[in-house]
């Protein structure tokens, strides 16, 4: 599918258990039109926690690095991040509530949080077992990221039907208890209006 | 490179008759003034809300503002620029920071000693003189961090519960065993400050696990290094005899600050009251009442400093957005997130400064 074909509508079911975190269950709804894009995310955490989810290297997220982080995850977050953007343009928006703080953010930054419902870097993996999900026709391809030298060695399960990742799994393989996984459990093309897409949308 | 109410100065500018700036647009260095009066005041070291991050910063060079008046409530991300970059980049000489204790430490007391070992290094970084009152730099209290300690480290103590102690170890890209250790070597100097004047049935219960553990647990703690991962000793078959005295210290330790939670005086009856509806069974319910006890103390904690006249709050960001949600803002106070999405546009901000 060309970028600019696009009109999907996905809401995905994030879950993540970290040592010393509170397990995090919370849902996203990405939506794309054409080159545009919207990710909604209504965890209570800050758009960098959101934006680490697709893009942190680890692949389970921004991890905690301090004691007061940790501690932060179990104190009942609330309110969302609204994150707004085009392929073609430099910069997008993201919306923070509470406070409806907006500000600007290059849209290369951006872009792994939209992207991640679909298929990228499958070149050199061997197709695995086929099933189905959301009555699609699946593939599942595991690779692995980091390795010895990373300090850590996570496995990434990935179920794919044609363009769309449906299933993003990442477990620890050196004997830690992290996880992540995220599951599009509903998908909807052809049903994304443009005000989906804009800045103050009711979606 | 020296800008004044949104004009770039450029050498031998007339107005500009500070010695101390007249080089300044001969340099690449961005200055950003509202007017020449805040130039000079800068110049002349009268100021703490403008100014460059130093070259060690997480962006070297940006150019800062703050509010001149009030409070600025810093909300950081602690492992991008943070209030310990902000302070010598400002010169900043009034402040609470997240890290530091907000508490009363007793001078002798084996909590303050532990507390200055294993912070030692960051206070004498950010200026804090050990001898003095530490409390008055503190952000918060040390007590939820301690109590959420203990209470994580529950199940990994309880050989029902079974937790990887893998987990608390060094490498494989992990973390949490240093914080871990670290409030672990408070909490028992805390434990057995309180096992030598116990009050309530539950600091005799505390005192009781302290006094049956000392032999065998004092010297283990303090052993352990500042900054070590406690996993690594735990793991070693030398150190199996530790797991049930510990889980017998950590669950007497988490007794007692539940009852401190609910009882804090520094805190109203309101918020009091909430804390004492909340489940406090499970080691998880036990953290999440923790950490709510732990944004209440950082609203009192914010709103005595903005009394007392303290220029800067430095805090996670996760905390600042808590205080806003609960318009616990106070008066005359601003607050400012420093999480790199955000920060971003100042350092844009520099970088299109730099290039007019």
């Amino acid at each position: 599918m060309m970028a600019t074909e696009r009109n999907v509508r996905a809401r995905l079911s994030h879950t993540r258990s970290l040592p010393g975190t509170f397990p995090l269950k919370c849902e996203v709804t990405i939506w794309w039109l054409g080159d545009r894009f919207h990710v909604r995310d209504t965890s209570g955490r800050s758009a960098s926690q959101v934006l680490g989810d697709a893009a942190a290297p680890e692949g389970m997220g921004r991890q905690p690095r301090t004691k007061e982080e940790f501690m932060d995850t179990y104190a009942e977050p609330d309110g969302a991040v609204d994150i707004f953007g085009a392929r073609s343009t430099e910069y997008g928006l993201i919306v923070e509530t509470p406070g409806s703080d907006k500000y600007e953010v290059e849209t290369k930054t951006l872009l792994p949080a939209a992207e991640r419902l679909f298929t990228a870097d499958l070149a050199g993996i061997t197709a695995g077992a086929r099933g189905k999900l959301l009555g699609r026709d699946t593939i599942e391809y595991v690779s692995f990221l980091g390795g010895e030298r990373g300090g850590f060695h996570h496995r990434v399960r990935r179920v794919v039907a044609g363009p769309y990742v449906l299933l993003h799994e990442v477990t620890d393989e050196l004997g830690g208890t992290g996880k992540a996984r995220t599951e599009v459990v509903a998908l909807d093309e052809g049903v994304v209006q443009p005000a989906d897409v804009q800045p103050g949308s009711p979606a | 490179m020296l800008f004044v109410n949104n004009v770039k100065i450029l050498p031998g500018n007339a107005n500009n008759t500070h010695p101390l700036t007249t080089n300044h647009p001969n340099d690449t260095v961005v200055r950003d003034y509202l007017d020449w009066q805040e130039a000079f005041d800068h110049a002349d070291g009268h100021t703490d809300h403008v100014g460059n991050l130093g070259p060690h910063a997480f962006w070297p060079g940006v150019w800062l503002r703050f509010s001149r008046n009030g409070l600025n409530i810093l909300g950081e991300d602690h492992t991008e620029v943070d209030l310990e970059q902000v302070i010598p980049a400002l010169g900043i000489t009034s402040f609470t920071y997240e890290q530091f204790s907000a508490d009363v430490l007793a001078p002798g007391s084996f909590l303050r000693a532990a507390y200055l070992v294993e912070n030692n290094a960051i206070l004498t970084r950010m200026g804090v003189n050990l001898a003095g009152n530490l409390q008055t730099v503190g952000g918060e209290s040390l007590y939820p961090k301690i109590a959420d300690t203990m209470a994580e480290l529950d199940p990994y103590f309880d050989h029902d519960a079974d937790f990887p102690m893998l987990n608390m170890c060094s490498g494989g890209g992990r973390y949490l065993g240093q914080p871990d250790q670290r409030y672990l070597k408070i909490g028992w100097a805390h434990a057995r400050d309180i096992a030598a004047a116990p009050v309530t049935a539950k600091e005799q219960a505390l005192a009781l696990v302290v006094n049956q553990t000392t032999a065998l647990l004092d010297p283990y703690i303090a052993g352990l290094p500042v900054d070590g991962y406690l996993g690594d000793t735990l793991v070693q078959a030398a150190h199996a005899d530790k797991y049930a005295p510990l889980l017998a210290l950590a669950r007497a330790y988490v007794d007692v600050m539940l009852d401190r939670a609910v009882n804090d005086p520094a805190l109203g009856n309101n918020e009091k009251a909430d804390l004492a509806a909340l489940p406090q069974d499970e080691w998880w319910e036990q953290k999440r009442l923790f950490a709510r006890w732990r944004n209440y103390h950082f609203a009192v904690v914010v709103a005595q400093a903005a009394g007392n006249g303290v220029r800067y709050a430095g805090m996670g960001d996760y905390h600042r957005r808590w205080l806003l949600k609960k318009n616990l803002i106070p008066p005359n106070t601003h607050a400012y997130d420093l999480s790199y999405l955000r920060f971003a546009v100042t350092v844009r901000n520099t970088r299109i400064l730099s290039h007019r």
